[in-house]
């Protein structure tokens, strides 16, 4: 049972517990041999080489994009593999989100003394897509190595915060979208804008122009998942902007934590 | 399947009729989700085609003109919103639930009526194409009157006919694909991942993500032997009149047909042994 006055370190210890759990969870379930496990890396793969495939064709024939050069959108592809990757590691529960209010399977949620956001999009847990990381992680050091920007030891800090920025913008989007299918029940709303929301960002948000861009950075805030860091990392911002970004894509994930939280309350069991 | 057989033995009138019937439900249904409508059924497909138009118009170096190579920014951009309307007839994976009802056992109670389980897919392949072309069809007029340059209107009735039979026999085999993929789980425990991949290999080669003309030419010769580059790639070349596609018409019309059938033969496959295999209590 949680202390009454719990701090801060102790409630981030305890989801770092419950993680630890959830982590071991998935390893045992995925602990034999089977081909879901080939399948989720591969599909991966595929829709890592699909986006690959595409720009490196549409390069053959045109010099930028919005002022993004070839190696740029290398980087930044890097940075939506590392979001894909997190997303498929620790947060693919979240796509059942419909069904399980619809059918009210969130009552062990309701029960539990902790962020609900949390107890309930993390709790499965997939080893496979732990390989999808390291081959995330491989091509973006490989796309950041061979960017003209280069880089050194003292980037490795910069580096870190940018991965960091991504899973908190991924995971704080995922909430957001989550929050809506409380309100309107049987649209499985979450699952369409999470699908409009790969289509719309796995591209530079440059190509919607000025405006596009602080519309889908600020307001429906679907950069914060890899763009943010992306351009951080390229130096596609400035310092300002960079510093910026750095409070609001936290902000940005308290707030969808939160509001998770608050829309969880209209949650009914069963649909009674 | 095979009792799909032996029902249209003793009569295709009254297994047409079921269809029918199935497929007024279904679009009794997805009416019925108001919000969810408006997204999966009326934007469906819409947004990656609507991205890659604002990739090219932000792209730097395409020439306006045709370039030596069949480039243009004018051609890739109309490509691409034609793209968008005739890919929303395209069946989509999601519009069918077999997968979920055999892991959860549902389909037990379709063994037992007297009529295949395979109505219920068809009735939703029919409510798609009529729900998809009464959307479609009133937008790509408007978009053509308003925005000819960018939205060109189909060049003559019978490009618009030869592409309309190209999407169709190809949305069928898209059908049939997905299908048997649904089919995998009364083996497998997931399902969606060989869905996804397949739907995105599909679109790649369908010439669904990239206009074809960026693509190579041993690429586009590769495609040109699987069912998605007839079923959308060739049809929007056809509807803008290019008589390379024209003269093209009959190899897709062959292809698309050689794909149905063995699609067809693949999901017969496919269902009948699973059902030997099911236990019916979920998988």
């Amino acid at each position: 049972m949680s202390a009454p006055f719990e701090s801060a370190w102790g409630k981030l210890a305890r989801h770092a517990r419950i993680a630890r759990a959830y982590a071991s969870i998935g390893i045992v379930r995925r602990a034999q041999f089977r081909m879901e496990f080939f399948s989720q890396v591969v599909m991966d793969l595929v829709f890592y080489g699909v986006h690959v495939l595409l720009f490196e064709f549409l390069y053959r024939h045109v010099d930028s994009v919005a002022g993004w050069s070839l190696a740029d959108v290398r980087v930044f592809l890097g940075w939506l593999f590392l979001s894909d990757a997190f997303m498929m590691v620790w947060m693919s529960h979240a796509w059942m989100l419909p069904e399980d209010i619809k059918n009210g399977n969130l009552d062990s949620v309701r029960t539990r003394p902790v962020q609900p956001a949390f107890l309930y999009m993390f709790q499965k847990f997939s080893l496979e897509a732990c390989v999808n990381m390291l081959i995330a992680l491989g091509w973006l050091l490989w796309a950041v190595d061979a960017h003209p920007r280069g880089w050194s030891a003292f980037d490795l800090p910069l580096f870190a915060w940018c991965v960091l920025l991504c899973w908190m913008g991924r995971a704080a989007i995922m909430a957001l979208f989550a929050t809506v299918e409380f309100v309107l029940v049987n649209g499985e709303l979450s699952r369409v804008l999470n699908l409009l929301a790969v289509d719309v960002n796995d591209h530079p948000l440059d190509i919607y122009g000025r405006r596009g861009r602080t519309l889908l950075l600020y307001f429906l805030p679907l950069g914060a998942m890899n763009y943010a860091a992306a351009s951080i990392w390229l130096g596609k911002c400035g310092p300002l902007e960079a510093l910026g970004l750095s409070l609001f894509v936290p902000a940005l994930l308290v707030a969808g934590f939160a509001l998770f939280a608050r829309m969880f309350r209209r949650y009914e069991s069963a649909m009674s | 399947m095979s009792t799909v057989a032996f029902e249209f033995a003793r009569g295709p009138a009254r297994l047409s009729r079921l269809v029918l019937r199935a497929a007024a439900w279904e679009l009794r249904k997805v009416a019925a989700f108001r919000a969810g409508f408006w997204l999966k059924e009326v934007f469906r497909n819409l947004a990656r085609p609507l991205v890659m138009v604002c990739v090219l118009m932000s792209a730097s170096g395409l020439p306006q003109g045709v370039a030596g190579d069949g480039v243009s920014l004018q051609h890739a951009v109309a490509y691409m919103v034609v793209v968008a309307l005739l890919e929303k007839l395209v069946f989509h994976d999601r519009c069918l639930d077999l997968s979920d009802q055999i892991f959860q056992g549902y389909v037990t109670k379709y063994f037992t009526m007297p009529f295949p389980y395979f109505v219920l897919p068809a009735g939703r392949f029919v409510q798609h194409i009529v729900l998809q072309a009464a959307i479609v069809v009133p937008a790509w007029t408007v978009l053509s009157l308003v925005v000819p340059a960018w939205c060109p209107p189909p060049a003559d009735w019978s490009s618009a006919a030869m592409a309309l039979c190209l999407v169709l026999l190809g949305s069928a085999c898209f059908l049939l694909f997905y299908f048997t993929l649904h089919a995998l789980a009364f083996w497998l425990d997931v399902v969606w991942t060989t869905l996804v991949m397949a739907r995105m290999i599909a679109l790649f080669c369908g010439g669904m993500v990239l206009p074809p003309m960026f693509l190579p030419e041993r690429v586009q010769a590769a495609f040109a032997w699987t069912f998605p580059w007839w079923t959308v790639a060739v049809p929007v070349q056809l509807a803008a009149g290019s008589s390379e596609a024209r003269a093209d018409f009959g190899r897709g019309l062959a292809t698309l047909a050689c794909w149905l059938a063995a699609l067809s033969i693949l999901a017969a496959v496919v269902w009948a042994r699973g059902r030997r295999r099911y236990a019916g209590s979920g998988m």
